[in-house]
């Protein structure tokens, strides 16, 4: 039998599978402390899997994408505490601020050939964190802001670990299958050709700087929506959260993961995020490991865990129809 | 006389310094196979390219069916029936055969961007109906069976064949061709040449770019020979073989 793990079936299965273990984890784990672990990861795997549609199928890479992270936490935050704002209003404004400020970086940006959204975005997240430290009448500055509002719904506040667990891989699966279906539409065709010549899809009819933008506009709506959920999980935010290493952090995630595979995005997000958990013992010497994992991946498997982990399946499956 | 298709008046192209295309005019009739020959740098790729909307002429004008196209993009082009291929292959290599088909067939469908994401009743139809005309593109060729593999995998030949049939699926009236028989074998050389027959005679008209002489003398019904960005001559094979700057030029100065 031939297997197509790109075919959508496939990954309806993965999804499927994916959820009972959520279900397993909500069920059985009842220490708060790991519970929020694996919010954390459910929230930053949102603003990944964002970041995975513009690296791994558009080609694209954004070094500032912890701003757009960041505008959505600070939106939530400002415009609940400051303006008495829904938190949902709130959430979805921060979505649009980031969509606009998508919007006119990449305008300019992304009509250049090469990695000028690279340097816009690196510029671009620079300038705003520096606006979260100095606009300290709206930000709380450098110490933060204190007190945002928790998520209700109803009558209903999410203010327990597994209240939020269920919220935000509510959320998350819910964008993972929207996503599924854009890259396997002729949206998502359009994307992966760009990414994959640029030259030859613009000659398919592709508009390739407005389908670049596009998929920026889409990944900071992403990465804003993640960022708000953070706010009001967290409750306190500052610039720390929303710096340089944040943006680093993601791009890392998409790339050890794997390009061109939004289950990637999951997986990598993973393991950066639970990493520092298990690497207690090694206590100080973390960020080497962390390091060493990095190198391994890009030498070993440079397409990253869920590409290399198929071919080895592949060729296991080979060798035994064959062997 | 068949009507005219494309018409290029007095194009060049310089890169800095470089003139990589000068002043070259010619046109093309609906219905027709043209080729352009010439050695290495003559300006044959540029000459596309520039055809193709990949790059803008310095100056000078290009005209399809008497709109001027000059200034259009690549992309705009390709919607209103300029389609092409690569000199070095150009599939997408991260997707499947029928995928990179089907990049060409969504250039004439309509995709909704909320029926996609949500999975209407819509998009299940356009997609049906988007691949049954990839499957007869490869059909075609006569490589449907190939559909569902991944394009990277694929030996060369049949990367070429994908990348026609990937151009055939955007329904163009121009079908420029760049050095199609490059890295073909003679089997497939011969094939080659009867597709380019076969999508004439549907009514594409065909622009190719070819080194290899005998398919160029065979297929061609006029011939443009360039050196160093200039136009040498323009007639039919049995001209341009008669030309004494073509001899001079491929058999060098005796």
């Amino acid at each position: 039998m031939n297997i197509h793990f790109g075919s959508i079936r496939y990954q309806y299965i993965g999804l499927l599978f994916f959820v009972i273990f959520l279900f397993l984890i909500g069920f059985f784990i009842k220490n708060d402390y790991y519970l929020n672990v694996f919010v954390l990861i459910g929230i930053q795997a949102i603003a990944v899997l964002g970041l995975s549609l513009l690296m791994g199928y558009a080609g694209q890479v954004s070094l500032g994408h912890a701003a757009f992270y960041g505008l959505g936490a600070y939106a939530s935050g400002i415009l609940t505490i400051h303006y008495g704002l829904n938190p949902y209003l709130a959430m979805f404004c921060g979505m649009a601020i980031s969509a606009l400020m998508a919007l006119i970086v990449g305008l300019p940006a992304l009509r250049l050939k090469g990695h000028y959204l690279a340097m816009a975005t690196l510029g671009f997240g620079i300038i705003i964190n520096i606006c979260f430290k100095e606009m300290a009448s709206l930000t709380g500055g450098p110490s933060g802001l204190v007190g945002i509002p928790m998520l209700k719904f109803l009558n209903f506040t999410f203010d327990t670990s597994i209240s939020y667990f269920c919220l935000v891989w509510s959320i998350f699966i819910i964008l993972m299958v929207l996503s599924l279906h854009l890259v396997n539409s002729p949206f998502g065709r359009a994307f992966r050709a760009l990414g994959s010549h640029e030259a030859a899809a613009q000659a398919m009819g592709v508009n390739t700087h407005i389908a670049k933008l596009i998929v920026f506009i889409i990944s900071a709506v992403y990465a804003s929506l993640a960022g708000s959920l953070y706010a009001h999980f967290v409750t306190f935010i500052s610039p720390a959260s929303f710096g340089f290493i944040c943006s680093i952090k993601m791009v890392t995630m998409v790339a050890i993961g794997g390009m061109g595979t939004l289950w990637g995005a999951l997986l990598g997000t993973s393991i950066l995020v639970s990493l520092p958990e298990f690497l207690t013992v090694f206590s100080d010497y973390d960020v080497l490991v962390y390091g060493l994992i990095l190198i391994i991946v890009m030498i070993f498997m440079p397409e990253g865990i869920v590409q290399a982990s198929i071919k080895i399946f592949r060729n296991f499956k080979y060798k035994e129809t064959n062997g | 006389m068949a009507e005219v298709l494309l018409s290029v008046d007095n194009i060049s192209k310089n890169f800095g310094g470089l003139i990589a295309v000068d002043n070259i005019s010619f046109n093309i009739r609906v219905g027709q196979i043209k080729a352009i020959i010439g050695p290495n740098g003559s300006g044959k790729t540029t000459l596309f390219n520039l055809i193709s909307g990949h790059y803008q002429p310095s100056s000078g004008s290009i005209y399809f069916y008497g709109f001027n196209i000059t200034k259009w993009p690549a992309w705009k082009s390709a919607s209103v029936g300029i389609s092409r291929t690569f000199q070095n292959l150009a599939l997408f290599t991260n997707m499947s055969v029928i995928e990179n088909v089907l990049m060409g067939v969504h250039l004439h469908t309509k995709a909704g961007f909320l029926s996609s994401i949500f999975r209407l009743p819509a998009f299940f139809k356009r997609e049906k109906e988007a691949r049954e005309i990839a499957i007869e593109k490869l059909s075609l060729l006569g490589i449907s069976d190939i559909a569902e593999k991944k394009c990277g995998d694929l030996p060369f030949g049949l990367q070429r064949l994908v990348e026609m049939a990937r151009a055939l699926a955007a329904e163009p009236r121009l079908l420029l061709l760049d050095e199609p028989a490059s890295g073909l074998d003679i089997h497939d050389r011969n094939r080659l040449c009867e597709i380019i027959r076969q999508i004439r005679d549907e009514g594409v008209t065909i622009l190719m770019v070819e080194h290899d002489m005998n398919i160029t003398m065979s297929l061609a019904e006029e011939v443009i020979v360039l050196d160093s960005g200039k136009k040498i001559c323009e007639g039919t094979p049995k001209e341009i073989q008669r030309d004494p700057e073509v001899i001079r030029i491929y058999l060098g100065e005796g």
